[in-house]
């Protein structure tokens, strides 16, 4: 039965980024998912990091219109600094999180100051060579990062100093969800500030803003390090959780997964993290479960499908299936 | 609303299918990790092969105990998803034993997981040497790059080859590899005149190559990730002719015969050192190849990995059996420590203060054996004790 | 000749081997990006189906080595044309993401397909004893095989530049890509010229991939592993730009394989950072249209 208030709230929260019920129903079933799905929580927690993960790439992308195919540099950089700082100065995790974003901040700032000041193409190739680059960094620098053995050896304390991590994952899923929650808060927040609101304008037409006095490429550059920032809460929390950092987490196939979920939820809605990231992490467990030798030729039909099909998205689709009903 | 609710139901009742599935049983159950999609299936299917054939010798039951394998991919280098996987498997599936891991870090990915639940994980890959040192609960049933690469070195010095170059590919296990071989040669009186790095994904080795030439040794230790940097090195240390200028090259897992195929008759003379050869001659391993082509296929043939997860299943027997069926990490670990038993590759036994697995290792010669490339064993090395180990006191 | 300056010429001979069998595989691509505009990253994909199709005929029809790679190409530009007509017809007026998406997950169909049909193993094509071996010219010993590469990779090039140059068809391409809509209002048939484009885009690819598999072996991640760097090679030349993907291709053949001789404590740095510096300093690369 449908409520035509509730409906065009929803579609209210597509168009203008305010609170809604969705919200409140994904913040539901995050929580009946702890207590539904317990044995799952390893797979749940490992989805809600690549939905902060794919909201930062969606701030860049989709809010920016930066066109990367290296955001791994991020999320590895977040994760390497994370687990060093455990391993080597203090095993808190709260400020190890800190710490993972301010690396993976700096890193954007510098990397942005090359990014940036290309378009296309050449823009895509230097983000994927700088994460190259890092990667290689990462693999030489073996005595500091044990290469591709993998950082291991460090554990992470109790956080707040009360919530032991567990080995059946909860204490994992509480805090994954928490750091969840206030990156999503901060980034509606970003979207509708000038910041926000200036970065979409440059997407879209970036001489018009240029006229308009806005210092275009100072914008670009300070939302390509926030976004690296989240990003870089992400790979932190991936250290934290699992407390093994390998060198997957700098490479190509870490940022062409989250390039895809963000492709098949929908970009510059920032729902569609969550429904891209839900949906390929899923999937991909289950596939992998079934028929792991051609999981990647469905994952190949289901993003031709989803291109010709749905070029928005799955938010996409869900927003114009909502506003169409809430007209009715 | 309508669809928010009904996406939250869905979760709901997956999440309630899920949580009713695991019902306690009667039977053991042991979860395998390996490699099943991807570019390294091959290792998947060796261990399955080897874990299944195990099983179908002895009907599926260690004494009245039926065994149950869960096998799960990996899926690439990725320590988080082994980590998740191994987690799943003991919490969530309750397996009593872990028995696998193709690469390192995807081992060490469970470190945490196995040292929390006292479960004992049986290691069938990963040549780093190191990795048994991180929990008490690992045991090693494959090998250690150290373990094969000393005595080639030795084996080299012993004809009479002065002075060498070590090239690797620039990953960890590359790097022990150029350690091993370099620390040994020196100590045994030689003389590295070169140490050469190659960066991992590189496809044209003209450079490297040629620096080889340059440097002028009587013998290349070569150490690459099976794959197309092996045979593309090998193929083109043929082509440039570098046997014919006097250099002889050595290699180690490099030479299996899954992996000269490809390369053909360029491959013919190679030598290496390695525990196992699928035409090794003993009575046991005949009986063992026959069992094997006679399941999977009459062109079909054991390699390292089918042999190690064999073994893999062998210790797990052992622990069960000394457990009775009860999971008990420490019991037993402490039963498969100085384990002795007959595997296909030759008689072998556990070091109870490393857990690592002490077997022969064996000079190869590539022939055409019927046809075929294969590995024709004329040395061998017996009871060798990972030598990092015995280094790294 | 002093053995440094030996050993120097024979690494540029090879670094030049290596360079033009980039060239091969990527002038196809920085052809159909500076026409159609369309991120075709299935591209070298193609290349390997080339290989792929060219081993077949030598190895289960017993053709010989010289008469299956031009059959190969054949057989690979049909299936690009194929292609074209239908899955890519989707996604040209689109955002440059659905383009990159869509041919990605093309990539990931195709590796699926190879990998059922031929298996990991990796595999090349066997020269024909024509090309087998080396010979010496002065000091330097130079393979048959990499002269073959050179002399093929040069002759294709040249071709390629009279094809785009002076023929009646390479005019129509130009005003195509120049003015599409003038060029329509004056009779030429864009779609036609598109697709003819395209297809011959896909045949070079697959001679770089039959004809450079010694080097490159064959497997079904070689499309996604060889991507990378055909990309770059296209980012660096300028998109469109047949002399710059000529000039990219030899350059970092020669960085990279000199690089790794003489900074061998670099490695895989040093092509890295020269992109980078290249990309910095030429943001549309070496030969900007």
């Amino acid at each position: 039965m449908t409520t035509p208030s509730l409906n065009s709230s929803v579609a209210r929260a597509f168009s203008r980024h305010r609170y809604s019920l969705l919200d409140l129903v994904l913040l539901g079933a995050a929580v009946a998912t702890f207590f539904l799905a317990d044995l799952y929580l390893a797979l749940a927690t490992a989805v809600l990091i690549m939905i902060v993960f794919a909201l930062s790439l969606d701030i860049a992308q989709g809010y920016g219109g930066i066109e990367t195919l290296g955001h791994a540099a991020f999320f590895g950089t977040g994760a390497y600094a994370a687990g060093l700082y455990a391993m080597h100065v203090s095993p808190e995790p709260i400020s190890g999180l800190f710490v993972g974003m301010a690396a993976a901040a700096v890193v954007g700032l510098l990397s942005g100051l090359a990014v940036l000041r290309t378009a296309g193409l050449t823009q895509i190739m230097l983000t994927l060579v700088c994460a190259t680059l890092l990667l290689e960094l990462a693999n030489v620098a073996k005595p500091l990062t044990m290469g591709d053995d993998g950082l291991t050896g460090y554990s992470v304390a109790p956080v707040l100093g009360l919530f032991q991590f567990d080995i059946e994952g909860r204490t994992a899923y509480w805090y994954a969800l928490a750091v969840l929650v206030l990156v999503y808060a901060f980034c509606k927040f970003l979207v509708s500030s000038p910041l926000g609101l200036t970065a979409q304008g440059v997407r879209e037409n970036p001489t018009r803003m240029a006229l308009l006095g806005v210092p275009v490429r100072r914008r670009l550059l300070t939302l390509y390090a926030i976004s690296a920032a989240l990003g870089g809460a992400a790979g932190a929390l991936s250290a934290q959780v699992n407390n093994i950092v390998g060198l997957d987490s700098l490479g190509f196939t870490m940022s062409a997964n989250v390039l895809v979920m963000l492709a098949l939820g929908g970009t510059g809605r920032l729902y569609g993290a969550f429904l891209g990231a839900i949906v390929f992490m899923l999937l991909a467990d289950r596939a992998a479960a079934l028929d792991p030798t051609n999981w990647l030729a469905a994952l190949g039909v289901l993003l031709i499908v989803v291109v010709r099909f749905a070029p928005t998205g799955l938010s996409g689709c869900l927003a114009r299936w909502t506003s169409r009903e809430g007209t009715q | 609303m309508r669809i928010a609710k009904r996406v939250a139901g869905l979760l709901c009742a997956a999440a309630a299918v899920a949580a009713a599935g695991t019902a306690a049983a009667a039977e053991i159950k042991v979860g395998l990790l390996s490699q099943f999609s991807g570019a390294y299936t091959w290792w998947g299917r060796e261990y399955q092969r080897g874990v299944d054939l195990y099983l179908a010798q002895r009907g599926g039951k260690f004494g009245e105990h039926t065994i149950t394998v869960l096998s799960r991919d990996e899926a690439g280098s990725n320590p988080q998803r082994a980590r998740q996987l191994s987690q799943e498997l003991v919490v969530r599936d309750k397996v009593q034993y872990l028995i696998g891991g193709v690469f390192t870090p995807t081992v060490l990915g469970a470190v945490d997981v196995i040292n929390q639940t006292k479960t004992p994980y049986v290691i069938l890959n990963s040549g780093t040497s190191s990795v048994t040192d991180k929990s008490q609960y690992y045991v090693r049933a494959g090998f250690t790059q150290w373990t094969v690469s000393i005595p080639l070195v030795q084996w080299a010095y012993d004809q009479g080859m002065k002075n060498a170059v070590v090239l690797a590919a620039d990953y960890a296990p590359g790097h022990d590899a150029l350690e091993a071989f370099g620390q040994t040669f020196t100590k045994l009186g030689g003389k590295v005149v070169g140490e050469i790095k190659v960066p991992m994904g590189t496809t044209d080795f003209s450079s490297y190559l040629q620096r080889v030439r340059d440097l002028k040794p009587q013998a290349v230790f070569m150490f690459m990730p099976v794959g197309p940097m092996s045979a593309g090195m090998i193929r083109s240390f043929k082509e440039r002719e570098l046997d014919k200028a006097g250099i002889t090259l050595l290699v180690t897992n490099e030479a299996q015969e899954e992996d000269i195929a490809p390369i053909g008759d360029a491959a013919i003379g190679l030598t290496s050192a390695l525990h196992y050869s699928p035409y090794l001659d003993t009575p046991l391993n005949k009986e063992f190849v026959t069992a094997y082509k006679a399941k999977y296929g009459k062109d079909e043939l054991p390699s390292v990995a089918s042999v190690a997860a064999y073994d893999g299943m062998r210790l797990i027997e052992q622990m069960v059996r000394a457990t009775n069926g009860v999971k008990d990490g420490d019991k037993a670990m402490a039963a498969i420590k100085g384990y002795k038993w007959d595997s296909p590759r030759g008689p072998v036994s556990i070091d109870p203060r490393t857990r690592e697995i002490v077997q022969n290792v064996y000079m190869r010669k590539v022939e055409k054996i019927d046809g075929k490339l294969g590995n024709k064993v004329f040395h061998t090395y017996p009871a060798v004790k990972d030598p990092w180990h015995e280094i790294n006191k | 000749m002093t053995s440094t300056l030996a050993t120097f010429l024979s690494l540029a001979v090879d670094g030049i081997a290596y360079g033009m069998t980039l060239f091969l595989i990527s002038v196809g691509l920085t052809i159909t990006l500076g026409v159609m505009r369309v991120v075709n990253l299935t591209h070298s994909a193609f290349a390997m189906i080339g290989g792929y199709i060219a081993l077949w005929f030598i190895q289960r029809a017993g053709v010989h080595f010289f008469l299956a790679v031009p059959l190969a190409v054949v057989a690979t530009m049909a299936i690009g044309a194929l292609l074209e007509r239908t899955l890519y017809r989707w996604v040209y007026g689109t955002h440059g993401l659905g383009q990159l998406l869509m041919t990605i997950g093309l990539t990931f169909i195709i590796t699926a397909i190879v990998k059922n049909l031929a298996g990991t193993q990796l595999q090349s094509l066997p020269l024909p004893p024509s090309l087998q071996g080396n010979f010496s010219v002065g000091p330097l010993t130079l393979s048959v095989y990499r002269a073959f590469l050179i002399g093929a990779s040069a002759v294709v090039a040249f071709a390629l530049w009279l094809g785009i140059e002076r023929t009646a068809f390479g005019a129509r391409l130009r005003a195509a890509v120049d003015n599409q809509r003038m060029a329509r209002c004056v009779g030429i048939n864009v779609p036609v010229v598109f697709s003819v484009t395209f297809a011959i885009g896909c045949g070079l690819a697959a001679l770089g991939g039959a004809l450079g598999s010694p080097m490159l072996p064959l497997e079904p991640y070689y499309g996604l592993k060889y991507l990378v760097i055909v990309l770059i090679v296209v980012a660096v030349g300028g998109l469109g730009s047949l002399r710059g993907s000529l000039y990219a291709a030899l350059l970092l053949g020669l960085i990279d394989t000199l690089g790794r001789y003489y900074l061998p404590a670099l490695g895989a740095f040093v092509i890295y950072l020269a992109v980078l510096a290249i990309l910095l300093v030429r943001p549309r690369g070496l030969v900007a249209n």
